[in-house]
């Protein structure tokens, strides 16, 4: 969902090339999210049949033909923009499951699963961090800010590790 | 041996109504030139441990020892001018003297340790040029922000040339911006040689710098692992935007 | 060290309101300090070191000239134990007229004022050289009938007729020479070269004297100098003597009584004044420390010793303690000079500058020392902090009990704010009772002052007799004017209202060794405020009522009787039924009534009249009138009270101030006390506000437990303010050797007025925290930390 209204979105910016939508769609994300240019283009047919894109300029090679928004495509954006998203959240359940299966029988290796997804954790936190770091001396705030996010997610996970941990340590 | 830090079987006990277990035979050693984290949740003990090592508090039991300074039976007069020239505090709440002016505050060590005036202020204008406050020198703590304290409090930290910086909280009471300015300083002193120990709550900050993170948990040692930093880890092996089409 | 200094300016500058409570009280209290020290120690030093200087008489002796021969008394001076003696004197005593004053002198014949003893200072002019001349005594004593000056003539009224005397010289006299038994009737001594003794020696106005003056061996107190007396006694014919002895010791009490009392009386204010210093200055110690609590930590952490840590919390109250004292010195010297002068001036003797070195150096010495112990217990608990805890604490485990007082005025639904801030005066128990400490001292003293004016001026009003001032006007009649026509005269005289006979004679008691003078009283004494103050007044016939002086010497208690000889008249036995007190005579007096007398000298006339004159009457020109109708046989005085008017306003001028002294001291300890308090409940001052509580109602707090400490403090202040009065009041006088007054000495009045005073004092010490804490910004608070 997220790439029709990014590409709507960067369109309703200014008339761009598919390649260009693709370079601009990577950016943003900062590398985060490769995507095929088949894709896009996939995409931004689908705008086009929707009625939310048209095509400016000669119409010629598909590599060379730039798009525009229409004013029905600014009105969903807008529109998309308005809502807040409202998806489940996402949960890594594999950890989860390790622990609960793990928790069942004594043997010992429970300590040592959690230890060393505990050091991944805190490596992750590291490494984050020196990301976030980068992002900010290149400049590239909105990059630098996704990778706090996933910073907070990282110790979520890291608390919730310890949270199990407890909890299924008790309950032994 | 060469550690800076040396706990050997350290415990810290209080009794009261109920025994209550601060530290638990606790065994640890921090290199020179290492920065350390020390990380656990309240109750942990990681403040105990930081207390025991800068001196502010005695073991129940084990040895310690600082900078080649055997702490464990030593008086209170040892212990006070051991903290005045060997270690260098940054608490959360920053710890100022409010009677004092900036200047003042940062020379507070130095005259401690019969540093002749002249040089302490030396030492402590240049660490206020360093550390980019000499603007605020004469100001008292009251009209300053919290990062400009802090900053203040680092190079009180700093003025004798101490061994060890440790650091409690050092961000606690900042908001994000002045806080990654503070733990910044400190990973740039670290890499001029400091060693630094950090004892904090928050996981992101125990890992955010420095290579080594201590876990403590019920007063015991429950982790001791080594960070790789800057590892050029690819972005989307790191983070997985999540697809739907 | 140079750490310790640092912190210690710091907070001697940052800390600006305890810095000027101690600054204030230790200027306060030195001053106190100082005033005291200086007279107790510059008091007597001017007396002490002219009598050394001049080799003063430690006996004078006055001896009939017919009883005993020049050469006996030279015998004398070889007396084992006597150091030195003054060759045997002829005396003479001749009334003298000087413009409109009339009075005896006791004319001592003395070719020079030098001599291994009894040398006298001449303050102006020189010795006589020559017949007519005379050198007189300088006094500014009112009471002496006659008063002459420097270059003055005057004359002596001989039966012979005048005989002029030009005055060349004023001497100072220690005392003795002249007849000082009696203040009132006052007959001074002058000198004269001794030829001139045997050319007024005539007639019946007369009496041919010896005076001796000895210096002894030991002479330092009662004991040894009545040993002299009776070697000198036992060496003459018995009888021999003439006017009581004069002893160094009286006469040096007489000089500087004043002084020696005043100081005393400081001295005791001073006591008080150091007690509330060292009080406030523990309150004020601990209350830092306790607001200090994490910046003791901190600096802990940081590496200050223990000692250190002390050191920085006696050293700010050290630095305005010494300065305080320093300036208190000075306003305290100063302060001092009214008082030292009063003695030097009576005297005339060269007044030594009321500054003393070691007085200076010793009083900051002894508040920094002061300082230091109040500090000690409260600066030790700071150094026995635990930082770390201190740094997490923030500011010192609060009591947070609260106290049965408040609970207390909860349930009798006293307005909130009150009940609130009652809680307050012993949440903290110690500094609760610290200031309550201050706030007695501070009453007590109010009471007292008050008390003690009181006592004053009822005591001028109703018991002027006992020092003399129990009439408007004294007459002295001499020999030539007969009883019945002064009588009637001075009964024409319009403003007359009564007339009191006195009629002074001497009497030797079986026992003693002075003679004591004896009055016999011809009218209404009551009128004139002659009472017995124990026992009765006189009654019948062979009743005495003497001084408390005499009685303690004689050992003689009401109901009892003793015996003696009438000097120049018959024995006699009179029976004791009451005591007075007589500020007048040096040794101890008798009175009888006239009955008595009579029944042993038929045909007695008084010598002196008392005259009690109708309101409003000017009591100089009655004397004058009268003086210009006789102008030979009479001298007409008129007493002038303003004199002790004068000498008790200072005495309860200085007493109220001084207890001003110490209410501004509470005042300040309130001030520090209600400071602490509000500042360490800023959080829940601000708490306060935001549920609606005023910032009247908050001030209303702050004073609250001020109000609760007044209350306290004045059910133990007033009792033992009327306490002390008793017992200062006591002591004062028993300088004098006299009866304690009976009656409770506070009415209620005066104690309300030194209620009020002591509230307002304390309310104004209350009144600038209370506003302070009334305008706490609540947010600000509320958010920090």
């Amino acid at each position: 969902m997220s790439l029709r209204f990014a590409v709507l979105g960067l369109l309703a910016e200014q008339p761009l090339h598919g390649y260009q939508v693709k370079q601009s769609f990577e950016d943003l994300l900062g590398g985060t999210w490769e995507v095929n240019i088949g894709q896009v283009y996939q995409t931004i047919q689908r705008l086009e049949r929707d009625g939310l894109v048209r095509a400016t300029g000669d119409r010629g090679d598909r590599g060379r033909q730039a798009y525009d928004v229409t004013d029905a495509g600014r009105d969903a954006l807008a529109e998309w923009l308005g809502d807040p998203e409202q998806q489940p959240q996402v949960l890594r359940e594999e950890i989860y499951i390790k622990l609960a299966l793990l928790g069942r029988h004594a043997d010992g290796r429970l300590g040592q699963v959690l230890d060393s997804q505990r050091r991944v954790y805190l490596q992750r936190l590291r490494d984050l961090a020196d990301q976030v770091r980068a992002a900010q001396a290149a400049g590239r705030t909105e990059l630098a800010l996704l990778f706090r996010g996933a910073l907070l997610h990282t110790e979520a996970d890291l608390k919730w590790l310890d949270v199990c941990a407890e909890e299924i340590g008790r309950r032994k | 041996m060469g550690w800076l830090v040396d706990l050997t079987d350290v415990s810290r006990f209080y009794d009261g109504s109920a025994r209550t277990v601060a530290l638990d035979s606790v065994t640890f050693q921090v290199e020179r030139g290492e920065f350390t984290s020390v990380m656990g949740p309240s109750g942990s003990g990681k403040s105990t441990l930081l207390n025991i090592v800068a001196g502010l508090d005695r073991p129940t039991s084990g040895r310690v020892i600082v900078d080649s300074q055997d702490l464990t039976g030593a008086s209170e007069s040892e212990l006070a001018r051991f903290r005045r020239s060997r270690i260098g505090f940054v608490f959360q709440f920053f710890n100022l003297l409010s009677n004092l002016t900036v200047l003042e505050n940062v020379k507070v060590p130095a005259e401690l340790a019969r540093v002749r005036p002249a040089e302490a202020s030396s030492r402590a204008h240049s660490l206020l040029e360093e550390l980019g406050i000499a603007s605020v020198a004469k100001s008292f703590p009251a009209n300053l922000s919290g990062g400009q304290r802090q900053r203040v409090a680092i190079a009180r930290a700093l003025v004798n040339r101490p061994a060890l910086i440790l650091a409690d909280e050092p961000t606690g009471a900042l908001d994000t911006n002045a806080g990654s300015q503070v733990m910044d300083l400190l990973a740039g002193l670290n890499e001029r040689g400091q060693t630094i120990l950090l004892v904090t709550h928050d996981p992101k900050l125990a890992t955010g710098h420095g290579r080594r993170v201590v876990t403590l948990r019920d007063g015991r040692m429950a982790d001791d692992t080594r960070l790789q930093p800057w590892r050029e880890t690819r972005a989307v092996d790191l983070v997985q935007v999540r697809r739907e089409a | 060290m140079r750490a310790v200094l640092t912190q210690i300016r710091a907070a001697v500058l940052r800390r600006r309101a305890q810095t000027a409570t101690v600054l204030l009280i230790s200027l306060l209290a030195g001053s106190v300090s100082t005033m005291a020290l200086t007279l107790l120690v510059r008091s007597t030093a001017p007396w002490d070191d002219a009598f050394a200087h001049y080799q003063g008489a430690h006996l004078i002796f006055h001896f009939d000239a017919s009883r005993v021969t020049a050469e006996q008394l030279q015998a004398t001076a070889s007396l084992p134990g006597v150091i030195a003696a003054g060759a045997p004197r002829q005396t003479v005593e001749v009334p003298f007229a000087r413009k409109d004053q009339k009075g005896v002198i006791r004319l001592i014949g003395r070719d020079d004022p030098s001599g291994r003893v009894d040398r006298l200072p001449i303050v102006a002019g020189r010795w006589p050289h020559a017949s007519g001349e005379i050198a007189v005594t300088r006094t500014g004593d009112s009471s002496i009938p006659i008063r002459p000056r420097l270059g003055e003539t005057i004359l002596a009224l001989t039966n012979r007729g005048t005989v002029q005397f030009k005055v060349v010289g004023e001497v100072t006299d220690f005392g003795g020479h002249g007849d000082e038994v009696d203040f009132s009737s006052g007959v001074p001594g002058a000198w004269v070269l001794p030829d001139e003794i045997a050319r007024l020696a005539d007639g019946e106005q007369s009496r041919l004297g010896y005076e001796m003056a000895y210096r002894f061996q030991h002479a330092a107190n009662t004991g040894e100098l009545d040993a002299d007396r009776k070697l000198i006694e036992n060496a003459l014919p018995t009888g021999a003597e003439t006017s009581p002895v004069a002893d160094w010791q009286l006469m040096r009490a007489g000089s500087i009584w004043f002084v020696t009392l005043m100081s005393s009386l400081i001295a005791s204010f001073t006591v008080f004044a150091l007690i509330a210093v060292t009080v406030i200055v523990a309150s004020v110690v601990a209350g830092s420390v306790l607001s200090g609590y994490r910046d003791i930590g901190v600096t802990k952490a940081l590496g200050f010793t223990p000692i250190q840590v002390v050191g920085v919390h006696i050293g700010q109250m050290l630095v305005p303690a010494v300065v305080g004292a320093l300036l208190g010195v000075p306003l305290g010297t100063a302060a001092s000079d009214p008082f030292l002068n009063n003695s030097a001036i009576a005297l005339q003797l060269p007044q030594g500058r009321a500054f003393d070195p070691v007085v200076a150096a010793a009083v900051p010495a002894a508040l920094a020392l002061l300082v230091v112990v109040a500090a000690l217990v409260p600066g030790l608990r700071a150094a026995a902090t635990d930082s770390a805890r201190a740094m997490v604490l923030g500011s010192a485990p609060s009591p947070g009990r609260r106290s049965l007082l408040s609970t207390a005025l909860v349930r009798l639904r006293a307005p909130r704010p009150l009940s609130l801030g009652a809680g307050d005066a012993f949440a903290r128990p110690v500094r609760g009772l610290l200031t309550l400490t201050v706030l007695v001292i501070g009453i007590a003293t109010a009471t007292f002052a008050i008390g003690l004016q009181d006592r004053f001026s009822t005591v001028l009003r109703t018991e002027a007799a006992s020092y003399g001032y129990g009439q408007d006007v004294v007459v002295h009649r001499y020999p030539g004017l007969a009883d019945n026509t002064l009588s009637a005269q001075l009964a024409q005289q319009p403003e007359t209202r009564r007339v009191l006979g006195v009629e002074t004679l001497t009497i030797r008691v079986s026992g003693l060794k002075d003679s004591i003078p004896i009055y016999a009283l011809r009218g209404e004494a009551g009128a004139f405020g002659y009472r017995a103050q124990r026992g009765r007044w006189l009654v019948g016939p062979g009743e005495a009522v003497v001084s408390p002086a005499f009685a303690n010497g004689a050992h003689l208690g009401v109901g009892d009787s003793f015996s003696g000889t009438l000097i120049g008249g018959p024995p006699l036995t009179l029976r004791v039924v009451g005591m007075q007190n007589d500020f007048n005579s040096v040794g101890g007096s008798i009175r009888i009534s006239w009955a008595t007398l009579t029944a042993l000298l038929p045909g007695a006339v008084p010598d002196q009249y008392q005259v009690k004159l109708a309101p409003g009457s000017d009591a100089k020109a009655y004397a004058q009138r009268v003086g210009a109708l006789y102008p030979d046989s009479v001298t007409a005085v008129a007493t002038q009270i303003a004199d002790v008017d004068v000498v008790t306003n200072l005495i309860t001028g200085s007493v109220g101030f001084l207890a001003l002294v110490l209410l501004a001291i509470a005042a300040a300890g309130v001030f520090n006390a209600t400071l602490l308090t509000t500042r360490e409940r800023v959080r829940e001052i601000s708490v306060l506000k935001t549920v609606g509580m005023t910032s009247r109602q908050i001030a209303m707090m702050a004073v609250g437990s001020t109000l609760v400490l007044l209350v306290l403090a004045s059910g133990v202040g007033v009792p033992f303010g009327i306490w002390l009065e008793g017992v200062i009041w006591n002591s004062m006088l028993s300088i004098f050797d006299v009866l304690v007054l009976p009656g409770p000495s506070l009415a209620a009045l005066p104690l309300a007025l030194a209620l009020v005073a002591a509230f307002v004092f304390a309310l104004l010490g209350a009144a600038l925290p209370a506003r302070w804490a009334a305008a706490t910004p609540v947010a600000q608070v509320l958010r920090s930390e």
